[in-house]
């Protein structure tokens, strides 16, 4: 289930990166609370699945609405133990603000560079940093090339 | 030698010459399932008057409100520009479609190909080395073929290379034919304006801000103030206006398609009764792809109404298929989807982009996947708690489609 709040998902991009329509499930809610609430039930109720929550637009994400997003978190965070499912929340802005305290796992994604073909820029070389992790040792990093066409590859380990 | 065989206008040729109705009158053309109040064709009447693709339909009532507007078929204008490629292929293997004529410009910023917002339709051949007097009659010969064939009158531009041919086109009346003589192209593309090249709205202005209106300017510029401006892509511009262009003809690859057409005896508005026609119809065409070894990767649905309109919707596959269960049920979801507005009297289904079998590994571990049932539970329960209308399923339509949200189209979930 991908909570697209601000309605900017591609769903062609989604299948060429390998996703299965067949099981993806677009929620656009009217706010982050809405939102909020489809990740709880998915990620309660399925007992196994991703919800994918991507406020898109840092500027969607008010102080108010931050408050409201580490509250659900808190509770939900137990919850995502006892069953399989997984939330994955998709932070737009540079700062890392939300859902800080609650992650298992934080990944730092930052654009290196932009790879271009003769004029036409075909995709980005992203810096992927582990900035925390439960599981693991954090301060990790590797460079991968993203490519618009949804193919990725490593470039330095 | 590069032929350039160009059609003014395509779309609403096409239209014209199976609508007799339409012929000397100026009309537009909108597509029923494109972007609504943008017209997608333009016929030759309207055209004089100032009307170009990709404007709205109030801009054209402003300028043109004697235009009437009818509906698009673009698979109507698809099947002609192959059956016109198919010609063409007799000639020559060499042999390729520029911006199929029915689609709008490729993109905003970027200035449009010569005749794009006028909808034309442009195919180059590459017939080899030949002398002039054997060009000149191959032009003829091509015109008589395409005037028999499509019933369509053509202007031909033939050159040493693409843009010349291209722009040698392009200044032509149908009917009319020019060659341009070899190592004269750089005298022939002089007076013509530096829009034809391929540049970008904000380069163009920086070109006219500089007086450089003409690709005779532009061809006498040296390489290096044009790098400095333009970058590489300066060079790549110099050796166009210079007539130096080096860009191939591609192969020709024939379409591979089937198609099943029935007729009905008595118009039929039962969807029951449709959808067992449909199923008939895919079963024949799925046991000739399936005994030929192929698969199918999209569909094709066109129901002729009982007042002599049609409705046609097209679906590229996720994943190419030969099995008639699965292509009935995609085509009677495509036929779901239909505005019908009137009793059915014919049917066609077409299994296009027609592809050999591939044997493929399939994974020995395959990942877990969530079971259908206990999604459709949440579903319902998410449905019940915030409304239907906040969920979708996503669905592939057109992958090659050129603007990005043309390519999908969200289904809300059924509340059930």
């Amino acid at each position: 289930v991908y909570v697209d709040l601000a309605s900017l998902l591609n769903p062609n991009y989604a299948t060429r990166c390998g996703i299965n329509l067949d099981q993806f499930l677009i929620g656009r809610p009217d706010d982050i609370a809405g939102g909020l609430d489809m990740m709880h039930v998915v990620a309660t109720k399925a007992r196994s699945g991703l919800v994918v929550f991507d406020p898109a637009v840092e500027g969607l994400v008010t102080p108010r609405a931050r408050g409201q997003l580490n509250s659900a978190l808190r509770k939900l965070a137990p919850l995502l133990k006892e069953t399989k499912s997984t939330a994955l929340l998709l932070n737009p802005g540079t700062k890392p603000q939300m859902a800080m305290p609650h992650a298992g796992l934080r990944l730092h994604v930052e654009n290196v560079g932009w790879i271009k073909d003769e004029v036409y820029v075909s995709g980005l070389r992203a810096r992927v940093i582990v900035a925390k992790a439960h599981q693991g040792r954090s301060g990790q990093q590797v460079e991968l090339n993203i490519t618009l066409n949804g193919r990725m590859w490593e470039v330095v380990a | 030698m590069i032929v350039c065989v160009r059609i003014p206008a395509f779309g609403s040729v096409i239209e014209e010459r199976d609508n007799p109705r339409l012929h000397g009158k100026p009309f537009i053309l909108v597509d029923p399932n494109g972007p609504a109040q943008i017209i997608s064709g333009v016929s030759i009447d309207a055209l004089s008057s100032g009307v170009r693709i990709g404007m709205t339909l109030r801009q054209v009532q402003a300028i043109c409100p004697a235009a009437q507007v009818v509906a698009a078929n673009p698979a109507r204008a698809h099947r002609a520009a192959d059956d016109l490629m198919e010609a063409l292929a007799g000639f020559t293997d060499l042999v390729e479609m520029e911006v199929p004529p029915y689609r709008p410009p490729r993109s905003r910023r970027l200035q449009p190909a010569i005749g794009a917002n006028e909808g034309d339709g442009v195919w180059f051949m590459n017939p080899g080395r030949m002398r002039g007097e054997q060009a000149v009659e191959l032009a003829n010969t091509l015109q008589e073929t395409i005037l028999e064939r499509t019933c369509l009158d053509s202007a031909i531009g033939l050159a040493a290379n693409r843009f010349t041919a291209r722009v040698a086109a392009a200044s032509l009346m149908p009917r009319q034919a020019f060659l341009v003589p070899r190592d004269s192209e750089r005298e022939f593309l002089a007076p013509y304006p530096a829009a034809l090249l391929p540049v970008y709205a904000e380069q163009m202005r920086q070109l006219h801000m500089l007086g450089i209106d003409t690709l005779g300017t532009l061809a006498g510029l040296p390489t290096s103030a044009l790098n400095d401006l333009f970058g590489k892509q300066g060079a790549a511009f110099k050796r166009l206006a210079e007539g130096r262009d080096t860009t191939p003809v591609l192969r020709y690859v024939p379409h591979k398609a089937e198609r099943a057409v029935q007729q009905l005896n008595d118009p039929v508005d039962d969807r029951g009764v449709l959808v067992n026609v449909i199923g008939a119809l895919t079963m024949g065409l799925a046991q000739t792809i399936q005994e030929r070894g192929q698969l199918a990767c999209a569909l094709m649905l066109m129901m002729t109404l009982a007042d002599g309109g049609n409705q046609v919707t097209e679906i590229a596959l996720r994943q190419p298929s030969a099995s008639a269960d699965h292509l009935t049920r995609i085509l009677a979801e495509m036929l779901d989807g239909l505005r019908l507005n009137d009793s059915v009297a014919g049917i066609e289904v077409t299994l296009d982009g027609i592809v050999e079998v591939e044997a493929r590994q399939l994974s020995m571990f395959p990942t877990e996947s969530v079971p259908q049932d206990q999604l459709r539970e949440v579903l319902h329960y998410l449905v019940a708690r915030q409304g239907a209308e906040k969920f979708f399923l996503a669905e592939i339509i057109a992958p090659n489609a050129l603007l990005p949200e043309h390519r999908f189209r969200l289904r809300q979930v059924e509340a059930a």
